[in-house]
């Protein structure tokens, strides 16, 4: 079962399953880049945004691990991004091409 | 309290695996990913992270520092030239299936070095600065050029403090002359044997005659030169294996306690035919019965096996600096640490770049021994050999760990920009890292013994499985 946080809500059966998920506020501003990833890691699976809303539809698209891998696409965008400071500075640090006051 | 970044992948027992760019790494829930990534951790997470060295108060505090250096130590720094693979014959006196493109017909004419090009590869050896080298001698069969390696070897220890030779050879025709050579104490061997007489037979050696012939040669190479002195390494048809316990029992037999399982390597079409997406799975479940049946030999045995390679990625776990790898460094900067000199007289970086160009995919020649080193393409390579800011990398908990391998991805893919959970690079190491984790945090006391054997300490250190919940 996907994190209860997920607010995770299943639609009614039809000709293609479907599921769908709220965006918490926090991670609204890495959706896009999270769907981008998500694509190409599921190209079978479509993606619709309505505002925080997410929509997935296609083949197994009903499976919980689907809903919870985009929640996880989002973490790791803005894992990614706000760490990406700190991650510049500390290889070119170690590479010789330190520029810490940035 | 500033966190280093943590990436994060689901394991087996429905926790989470982090780590960290410096290979720090433990489980924790869903609820901390949670909190971590919101920036709402409790003071609980923030001891436990900086008391194991995921957080600092200020860039270049004590903290920071021990993090840069464990950072530092993780990547790896080409050092001199002092590994050379010497190619002085394509030609073969067997014709295994899957070799077409690195061999021809025993009696082929112009596939040997002439006498100019063995003097221009003595002049390049000779303008070498390193005071130690390594010179590993591939084919074609080179003891069919018994002649050209004794001059090599001459010259080497002439020129060098220390020298170190491997004859890769298949062991089927072994002269007088070629056993005297293998004898002498800075030669070693290394032969084929594809995991058992039947196999051995279907794959290389075809006749009942040839099989026992190399059979034979085996167990006078393991009698006259000592087991520690001869490697064997099997290649094995994904899509029809043997048996694992046919394979432990086949060294065994011959002393051989470091066993390195390779999948066949199908160069060009064969290789666009047989390297399916499933023969990378296909593969992984082998590979993975193979290490749960050596973990079940080492419970009851008092000498251990290993799987050379999964070893050497469990010490890149466990600790920075494990590097003798060349298919697994970060960044994977090739062409400067080892090279390789073909038949022609031209130098690749890799085996696998001169296979590469054999077929003709890509021209990755650097040069010859006739010219001299031409670097523009490799360097062109290695400005992408580092995976700290690849995107699929930069999230994967495994990236300490890992490396690059982009002449295998140019040679399977034709291209280096594939997202890399399609390729067989990352499939075969995301398994690999899986299982290792899972045994790391397996309770069972089989694996840990294993483990504990296979990381050279007396006994496994449960520390080594932190969980944070
Ligand atoms: S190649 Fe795959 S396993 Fe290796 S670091 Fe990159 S994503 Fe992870």
């Amino acid at each position: 079962m996907p994190p209860s946080y997920l607010a995770h809500l299943m639609e009614p059966a039809s000709n293609t399953t479907r599921s769908q998920t709220i965006v918490p506020d926090a991670l609204m501003p890495w959706v896009a880049d999270a769907s981008a990833r998500f694509g190409y890691l599921h190209p079978g699976v479509g993606l619709n945004i309505e505002g925080t809303l997410v929509k997935l539809a296609g083949p197994g698209a009903d499976d919980p691990a689907l809903l919870q891998d985009f929640l996880f696409c989002l973490y790791r965008q803005k894992i990614y991004s706000e760490s990406l400071i700190h991650r510049r500075m500390l290889i070119e640090g170690v590479t010789g091409f330190a520029n810490r006051t940035t | 309290m500033p966190i280093v970044p943590l990436k994060f992948r689901e394991s087996d027992d429905d926790l989470l695996l982090f780590a960290d760019d410096a290979g720090g790494y433990f489980k924790s829930d869903d609820k901390f990913l949670h909190r971590y990534a919101l920036g709402q951790l409790e003071p609980s997470d923030v001891r436990f992270l900086h008391e194991n060295g995921h957080g600092f108060e200020e860039i270049g505090d004590l903290a920071y520092s021990g993090f840069e250096h464990r950072f530092a130590s993780r990547l790896y720094v080409p050092h001199e030239l002092d590994y050379v693979i010497l190619v002085p014959t394509l030609r073969c006196n067997l014709a295994c299936g899957y070799c077409q493109v690195s061999r021809v017909n025993e009696n082929t004419p112009g596939f040997d070095w002439d006498e100019e090009t063995i003097e221009a590869v003595l002049r390049f050896l000779g303008d070498l600065t390193t005071r130690k080298i390594k010179i590993e001698f591939q084919g074609g069969e080179p003891l069919l050029r018994l002649d050209i390696i004794k001059r090599v070897r001459d010259y080497c220890r002439e020129k060098f403090e220390e020298s170190e030779f491997v004859i890769c050879t298949n062991l089927q025709e072994v002269s007088f002359e070629a056993w005297e050579l293998l004898e002498q104490p800075d030669v070693f061997t290394s032969t084929s044997l594809d995991s058992n007489p039947l196999t051995h037979q279907s794959q290389r050696t075809i006749t009942a005659e040839r099989t026992n012939a190399f059979f034979r040669n085996l167990t006078a190479a393991v009698a006259r030169l000592g087991p520690g002195k001869v490697s064997a390494l099997p290649t094995i048809n994904p899509q029809n294996p043997p048996p694992p316990q046919s394979v432990i029992d086949t060294f065994l037999n011959f002393g051989i306690r470091s066993i390195y399982l390779r999948p066949v390597n199908y160069q060009g079409f064969a290789r666009k035919k047989f390297d399916a997406k499933a023969s990378a799975k296909i593969w992984n479940r082998y590979h993975s019965s193979f290490i749960d049946a050596l973990v079940e030999f080492n419970w009851v045995s008092d000498r251990p096996l290993e799987e050379y390679y999964f070893v050497h990625c469990l010490r890149r776990v466990l600790r920075a600096g494990h590097n003798g790898h060349v298919d697994l460094r970060n960044p994977n900067v090739v062409g400067y640490g080892y090279l390789v000199v073909d038949h022609d007289g031209k130098i690749y970086p890799t085996d696998e770049a001169r296979m590469v160009s054999r077929v003709g995919q890509f021209d990755l020649s650097m040069g010859d021994v006739h010219s001299g080193l031409a670097r523009d393409t490799v360097d062109a390579l290695n400005a992408e050999a580092l995976n700290n800011f690849h995107p699929d990398c930069v999230h994967c908990p495994y990236q300490a760990f890992c490396g690059v391998d982009l002449i295998d991805d140019l040679s399977r893919y034709g291209r280096i920009d594939l997202p890399k959970h399609l390729t067989d690079f990352c499939q075969r190491h995301t398994y690999i890292f899986d299982k290792i984790f899972s045994m790391i945090y397996s309770d069972s006391p089989k694996i840990q013994k294993s483990l504990a054997l296979w990381s050279g300490t007396p006994h496994f250190d449960v520390a080594l499985a932190k969980v944070h919940l």
